[in-house]
């Protein structure tokens, strides 16, 4: 028992060798929470007997939810001290004779229903998807966990069963056991899939990501007239004479899940089975083909946890794409200035010429005897100038290669194009490119405003590169009703355009982010030679 | 910009689109004794070239649309005699040589400007500029065929042999000679190549 007590103990993860103090507080804490759960267990399986009645005490076995839940929050070295609960709970709850055959018997089916339940948990943890984080239980493995662990335990039980005093002695042949063992288990499943969640949400409070919930009001309205269509159908079937067939609400629970995920599945479940308790308790109505009855409810509840488990992890996944999208266009705004930079530099040296001159000159003033203001006037005016030009640069700079974090507002399409040709005007001094912008009437559009100064400044820079020495014309147009058109002209003489390293990316980037605000680009070869390349944006009107 | 008073007195001339930066420019000349005038654009340096003459040029090498370079042409057209300095912001070796080479400019600076170095090459190219001015001054008194043989003289030819190119006797080359020797005042002939050197 001290044994038990010490690795109890240990595994609960309180070590502090040469403290009598902690091992006490620990014993004292597992032994509270084991009394704790079987309190709770007791409970449950009283709430079942009372529920469940009318149909068959199996038909939702709800304590098999609670022993799921802590299985699979604590692993494997949860087994023992869970067989000692449930043990001692029978042995106190059950008048069970305190002979050491009934005793043994006792432990013995304990044993192997917790042992069923800890084995399918560990098969599916570290076998399924090693890589799974054990707190994402709406995934696979917790799914296929929650159906295999009461399949284990009636596995495990069944040569016990076999051999029981109430077995083979009793009278009772294979079938008739088998039947008995089948209800009891599918009871079981449809407790853990209905309950098990509920818990472990308590177990795994505050850890794990979610995702955003899936269940609008829209989608809730739907998912009760499925079921409200699927109660009707099957009230049909029993009015008719059909018996009650519950089959129709297997394909009303698979679209709740598929539309609004698992939580939505998992509301809808409760909600069915807690209709036939209804119908059996208060309505009187007896289902006479009780494996069915509990057969149908238990795939209606897989059916939905997995097609809510499909569709949270679709939306998971989406989500999570769109993150990268994010990610992946600031990484190639921050490509994007560092092949600026060159230019870049050398606009600098511009300012910093006179900022250099005429703070020398200052110092210089400094030491003379008399004040000159008017230099001093002119001196300052100068350098004040030349450093507002240089911390715009800057700040425009810095604020392209950030993060897109606002969302998306209404831009008007002339500061796109001027910010635009902030951006560009070294590189275009550079290549000897006049860039002109046309005055734009007051056109918005919808988007992320740096990240729509990418997709132009990528055309741009490419009209830049083709066509060195030459003119880069910039406009804003409304184009066809209700889209906003950004035409870019090079007048690029035909023939081999100098090859220049990103040229093409820079083009399938800008398609991309395009057409992530629901628009397109388009190119077309001008009249008088070069290209023509728009970018249709749909207008958003102002406010 | 016309009759800018200003204008009369400059000795330099600075040309940049960054209006401050040639603001600053003719500023940081005028305080060490060089009075500096600065225009936005080389045609209108060009057009007050008219009214003035410049003995020094400080010119920005990219200049929007217009090269520096083809204004050096330009300016050369109508003043061979000033002292032409570039400067950039984006130096390029080549073209620092054809700057110097072809161009006729006596620095390449890049930016941000060396005060030092400007001020050596402002005051080196005023120098060269007063000589060839001196000296173009003093071929001017030559006639036509007597600046032809002092061109010849002056590339190391005997006067013999500059009697056949000319097509007349040694003895005309021999008076053209005397002529030029005492119109330029040269002592010898040494003196005549280094006049040569100077226009």
């Amino acid at each position: 028992m001290a044994a038990l007590g010490g690795w109890s103990a240990g595994a609960f993860g309180s070590t502090s060798p040469g403290s009598v103090a902690r091992p006490l507080v620990s014993w004292l804490a597992w032994a509270g929470a084991l009394g704790a759960y079987a309190l709770i267990y007791h409970a449950l399986h009283d709430l079942s007997q009372h529920l469940n009645a009318p149909l068959a005490f199996h038909f939702w076995y709800l304590p098999a939810g609670l022993r799921f839940a802590v299985l699979w929050r604590w692993g494997g070295r949860a087994t023992a001290p869970l067989i000692l609960a449930e043990f001692l709970l029978r042995v106190v709850s059950l008048d069970i004779a305190l002979t050491l055959a009934s005793l043994a018997n006792t432990l013995a089916r304990t044993a192997t229903s917790v042992l069923g339940y800890a084995l399918a948990v560990h098969l599916a943890r570290r076998r399924l998807d090693p890589a799974a984080d054990p707190a994402d239980f709406g995934a696979l493995p917790t799914g296929v966990a929650m159906i295999l662990a009461p399949a284990a335990a009636a596995l495990l039980g069944f040569p016990l069963a076999w051999t029981a005093s109430e077995g083979l002695a009793a009278g009772h042949d294979g079938p008739a056991i088998a039947h008995v063992l089948a209800i009891a288990t599918l009871g079981d499943i449809l407790g853990v899939l209905l309950l098990a969640p509920l818990f472990l949400t308590l177990l795994f409070w505050g850890q794990g990501r979610r995702a955003g919930p899936a269940v609008t009001t829209p989608r809730a309205l739907e998912a009760i007239l499925a079921l409200a269509l699927g109660a009707a159908v099957a009230v049909i079937f029993w009015r008719s004479g059909m018996g009650a067939r519950l089959e129709p609400l297997l394909l009303c629970l698979a679209w709740i899940g598929l539309r609004s995920g698992r939580l939505a599945a998992w509301a809808a479940n409760l909600a069915v089975a807690a209709g036939v308790l209804l119908a059996a308790n208060l309505g009187g109505v007896v289902f006479p083909d009780r494996i069915g009855l509990h057969m149908v409810i238990a795939c209606m509840a897989i059916a939905g946890y997995l097609a809510g488990s499909h569709a949270d992890a679709e939306r998971k996944l989406r989500a999570d794409l769109a993150d990268r999208d994010r990610l992946l266009r600031q990484a190639e705004r921050l490509r994007t200035l560092r092949s600026m930079s060159v230019a870049v530099i050398h606009e600098l040296s511009q300012p910093l010429s006179t900022l250099m001159i005429e703070a020398q000159h200052l110092a210089g003033l400094g030491g003379a005897k008399t004040l000159d203001r008017a230099e001093i006037a002119q001196s300052s005016t100068l350098i004040e100038a030349k450093a507002r030009g240089l911390v715009e640069l800057v700040r425009r700079l810095r604020r392209f290669g950030g993060r897109a974090l606002d969302a998306q507002t209404r831009v008007l399409a002339g500061d796109l194009m001027a910010e635009v040709a902030a951006l560009c005007a070294p590189e275009a001094r550079a290549a000897r490119v006049a860039l002109r912008v046309a005055p734009a009437e007051a056109l918005g559009v919808m988007g992320q405003d740096i990240e729509l100064q990418q997709a132009v400044l990528n055309i741009v820079r490419n009209a830049i590169a083709a066509a060195p020495g030459g003119v880069v014309d910039l406009r804003a147009r409304r184009a066809a009703d209700g889209w906003v058109a950004i035409e870019v002209d090079d007048d690029a003489r035909p023939g081999p355009i100098a090859p220049r390293s990103g040229m093409g990316v820079g083009l399938i980037i800008a398609r991309t982010i395009a057409a992530a605000y629901g628009g397109r680009i388009e190119s077309q070869r001008r009249e008088a030679g070069g290209m023509r390349f728009s970018i249709l944006l749909p207008e958003a009107s102002g406010a | 910009m016309g009759h800018d008073p200003f204008l009369q007195d400059a000795v330099v001339l600075v040309v940049d689109d960054d209006v401050d930066l040639g603001a600053s420019l003719a500023r940081l000349l005028a305080r060490s004794g060089y009075p500096a005038v600065a225009f936005e654009t080389p045609e209108a340096a060009l057009e007050a070239c008219a009214n003035v003459r410049p003995r020094c040029v400080l010119t920005d090498v990219m200049m929007g649309h217009t090269n520096g370079f083809a204004f050096a042409q330009a300016l050369r057209g109508v003043d061979a005699s000033a002292a032409l300095i570039f400067m950039t912001a984006r130096p390029i070796t080549a073209q620092a040589v054809d700057a110097i080479r072809h161009f006729g400019g006596i620095e390449y600076l890049d930016k941000p400007i060396d005060q030092t170095r400007l001020l050596a090459a402002v005051g080196e190219g005023l120098d060269q500029s007063a000589k060839r001015v001196a000296s173009q001054t003093r071929l001017r008194a030559l006639t036509a065929r007597e600046l032809d043989v002092f061109k010849e003289i002056t590339r190391g030819k005997s006067s013999k042999a500059v009697a056949v190119d000319l097509g007349v006797s040694q003895k005309t080359v021999e008076v053209h000679r005397a002529a030029i020797m005492t119109k330029t005042g040269a002592a010898c002939l040494a003196d005549l190549i280094a006049l040569a050197s100077a226009a």
